[in-house]
């Protein structure tokens, strides 16, 4: 489907081919069921944030990747997407298996899957604020507790009060 | 001598900081039990009950429950200090090992879980991760369960080996003979 | 709350049919004529029950929830809750060494850890182009195929126990403590080994390790034989597990299942055979499938699998060769003691790669290992640094799992925890 196809790269013995958005559930579909690919397995969705990219660029590269166990190989497609409009239709019509992976790209990283039957998080808590993975998401735990911030190392009842995760 | 007396001894160890000082086994009372009578307090009584039984819940999160289950099998035995019943329901158990890593979600259910436990109750937070968040200190972990739930024993180590929690279980037996027994937990 | 059912077409598996009301076959039993239903009247309500399966809970294996539509007994519909055990692993690695990130990869599926440094390991030496001397990829299969027995012990006990029989879990474990011995002689850890690295394993073994290993492979084969005799053809067994959980090989493919899952459908697709890496295609192996994708094939799809791990390993201790277990490339193992007291170099080179790591090169690669729970995939991508930029892992499970609603619907719920101990799921894969 050459129409579809923006760009193709090879490197390290695989091939990564760039599609463009619109064309992505007809690429999916031939890719699935045309007899010289039969990419039946879904592997998985996942994107990649490149913050630095706008705004010349597209932030993110969603990342899809197929397997045909036929002829035994795997197939990477990557549709690019911006910040401003983080829409891409949804596989899992193609791909029963799109499903759930589709639900976790969006958790973690908040690209929105038009058409999707049910896109709600997967992995964090349903009202947590915030897409983890994406690189201006600061992942924030609990600094390492030494003599002079000992405070740190106690448990929630002997914490001072007013201190994150103090129960006074 | 014909009466086997509960060993006291066995709860003063060499070199334990924070040894209980129970006092040994005197000359009236060698004489007093080899004729059958034993003199202690109820309290001591009922914590020893309360200490030799010990049934745990079931809170295995991730790979630290993978050792639990090791400890309870028949290489490092766990039963022989009482605690192989591993309840599945918090109601009827006493003991709470939290064995894994603690994520933002399972948060609110293991304090549910905890105040479904009726008293008197311990924890034991096994494991790095449990104790002070381990090697995962970003936004998914809670940073030690003793954020959420009041912790009796920790135990270090990732994941701690069984003898480490064999270790951790016989310190809060001594911990629950040294408490003063209260009918209301 | 209103069902929320999964889209159907073609290439999908079927959608749910409706299945006819259960209580007729238990009218036509007693004899109720069709018009009186004597049943229909203590039915209360037409509505579904929604049961909650909690996270804790004694059979599901780790922190997975349930919520199921209940009628009756029977499961109309299934809906997992994951990410109780959700760590931010993809997190974590973009702010760890390629090296840190080995201990990291190990808590990922906590049953086999050797298999997850391995993927990492490979993922990341075909990033950098290196090779792994012959003795170093031998002891890497050795240990990767000690895990995938462990691994499946771990699976047949919990599964047995789930069902009720308590003896092949006790038995599991102390077949498992063999093989958790040998970790530890070699690594200095039980479980979390973080034996094998980038650019080959952390040291060679101790001479006391080929003892050991020649320990295992005389002894498992009967082990698993008494297994088979408790279980294989046990009634309760196989009235319990056929039938049971089925899944098309074309459902299978669609969810993206591997492993047993996706054998016992009757694929035999198999990453060790199909794109053997790291010297399998030196060794001579079955891969078990089975033909109706049940919940008994898978079964014995993994007790064969145990038997063919042993053969592996036996193959591979009889061959293996001498010569060093790291790669020579400076640039990404650490150098011996010898050549740092003599070389200059070697220093500098260790300095370097204890303090600030090797740089990869920039592009995105994917590696995929067979895991005992099926295809563990890595996909790598770097942008020249020290750290990975962006680490997806596609974990087993995860596939697995999605699959759970089509192979429970209209089920029993005993019949739950079967099928979720036949898919063996770790929720640190999972959930990760």
């Amino acid at each position: 489907m050459p129409e579809a196809v923006v760009r193709r790269e090879e490197a390290f013995g695989e091939e990564t081919v760039y599609v463009a958005r619109e064309h992505l559930v007809a690429a999916a579909t031939l890719l699935r069921d045309d007899n010289d690919a039969l990419y039946r397995m879904a592997l998985y969705v996942t994107a990649v944030d490149f913050p630095d990219r706008e705004p010349e660029e597209p932030r993110f590269d969603v990342v899809y990747q197929l397997r045909s166990l036929m002829y035994n190989d795997v197939c990477r497609l990557v549709v690019q997407v911006t910040e401003n409009d983080p829409h891409v239709p949804t596989l899992e019509k193609v791909f029963a298996g799109m499903d759930w992976h589709e639900r976790e790209c969006y958790d973690l990283l908040g690209i929105i899957f038009d058409g999707h039957h049910d896109l709600r998080r997967i992995l964090m808590p349903d009202d947590w604020e915030g897409h983890p993975l994406r690189r201006d998401y600061v992942s924030f735990g609990e600094p390492v507790a030494f003599t002079h911030n000992i405070e740190w190392a106690l448990p929630a009842q002997e914490r001072p009060p007013g201190m994150p995760g103090s129960a006074r | 001598m014909g009466v086997n007396l509960p060993d006291r001894s066995i709860l003063l160890a060499q070199g334990d900081a924070g040894a209980i000082p129970i006092p040994r086994v005197g000359e009236r009372e060698r004489t007093a039990a080899q004729s059958g009578v034993i003199t202690t307090t109820i309290s001591q009584v009922i914590q020893w009950g309360r200490y030799s039984s010990i049934w745990p819940a079931l809170f295995g999160l991730a790979c630290c429950a993978i050792e639990m289950m090791a400890v309870g099998n028949s290489r490092y035995d766990m039963s022989r200090f009482g605690a192989e019943v591993f309840r599945a329901s918090p109601r009827q158990a006493d003991l709470m090992i939290v064995a894994g890593r603690v994520a933002q979600k399972m948060a609110p259910v293991l304090r549910q879980i905890y105040d479904q436990m009726p008293e008197p109750k311990w924890v034991i937070s096994m494991g790095a991760c449990a104790s002070c968040g381990g090697i995962f200190n970003n936004y998914a972990i809670v940073q030690g369960v003793d954020k959420i739930v009041p912790v009796d024993v920790y135990v270090p180590g990732c994941p701690p080996r069984p003898e480490s929690l064999l270790d951790a279980v016989v310190k809060l037996q001594k911990k629950i003979a040294a408490e003063p027994a209260s009918l209301r937990g | 709350m209103a069902a929320v059912l999964p889209p159907s077409g073609p290439g999908l598996p079927p959608p749910p049919e409706e299945t006819e009301d259960v209580y007729s076959l238990a009218r036509a039993a007693i004899g109720v004529p069709s018009d009186l239903d004597a049943v229909e009247l203590v039915q209360i309500g037409e509505q579904t029950m929604e049961l909650n399966m909690g996270p804790q809970h004694p059979s599901t294996h780790g922190v997975l929830r349930l919520v199921l539509d209940l009628d009756g007994e029977v499961v109309r519909e299934c809906r997992p809750d994951i990410g109780f055990l959700h760590t931010g692993f993809e997190k974590s690695f973009e702010s760890h060494t390629y090296q840190q990130c080995i201990p990291l990869t190990d808590r990922m599926d906590y049953l086999a850890p050797p298999i997850n440094n391995f993927g990492f390991s490979l993922a990341v030496e075909k990033l950098l182009g290196i090779d792994v001397p012959l003795r170093g990829q031998y002891i890497r299969v050795i240990m990767c195929e000690l895990a995938r027995i462990g691994s499946h012990l771990i699976w047949f006990g919990t599964h047995a126990l789930d069902l009720g029989a308590t003896t092949p879990f006790l038995y599991a474990w102390r077949e498992r403590e063999h093989i958790l011995d040998i970790n530890e002689l070699v690594s200095g850890v039980r479980m979390m080994t973080s034996y094998i690295r980038v650019g080959g394993l952390m040291a060679d073994v101790p001479d006391e390790f080929g003892g050991m290993v020649e320990q295992v492979i005389t002894t498992f084969p009967k082990r698993i034989d008494e297994y088979e005799l408790l279980i294989t053809n046990n009634p309760i067994w196989v009235e319990r597990t056929k039938g049971l959980g089925v899944i098309t090989a074309e459902g299978a493919m669609s969810y993206g299942a591997s492993g047993p899952v996706l054998r016992g459908s009757g694929v035999a697709y198999d990453l060790r055979k199909a794109q053997p890496y790291s010297s399998y295609d030196h060794f001579t192996f079955d891969i078990p499938v089975g033909t109706h994708g049940d919940v008994y094939d898978r079964y014995l799809c993994r007790m064969q699998e145990m038997r063919e791990s042993v053969r592996i390993i036996d193959q591979a201790y009889r061959n293996l060769p001498d010569g060093p277990v790291n790669t020579t490339d400076r640039k990404v193992a650490l150098p011996t003691r010898n050549e740092i007291n003599t070389s200059m170099e070697a220093l500098i080179h260790h300095f370097k790669l204890v303090t600030e790591g090797f740089h990869t090169p920039k592009g995105q690669v994917y590696s995929a290992v067979e895991s005992p729970r099926g295809e563990l995939g890595f996909y790598i991508v770097s942008d020249g640094g020290n750290v990975p930029y962006r680490c997806k892992v596609r974990a087993p499970s995860f596939s697995n799992l999605s699959a759970l609603p089509h192979m429970v619907r209209g089920e029993l719920i005993a019949d739950v925890v079967a099928v979720i101990g036949s898919i063996d799921i770790v929720l640190g894969d999972v959930d990760r």
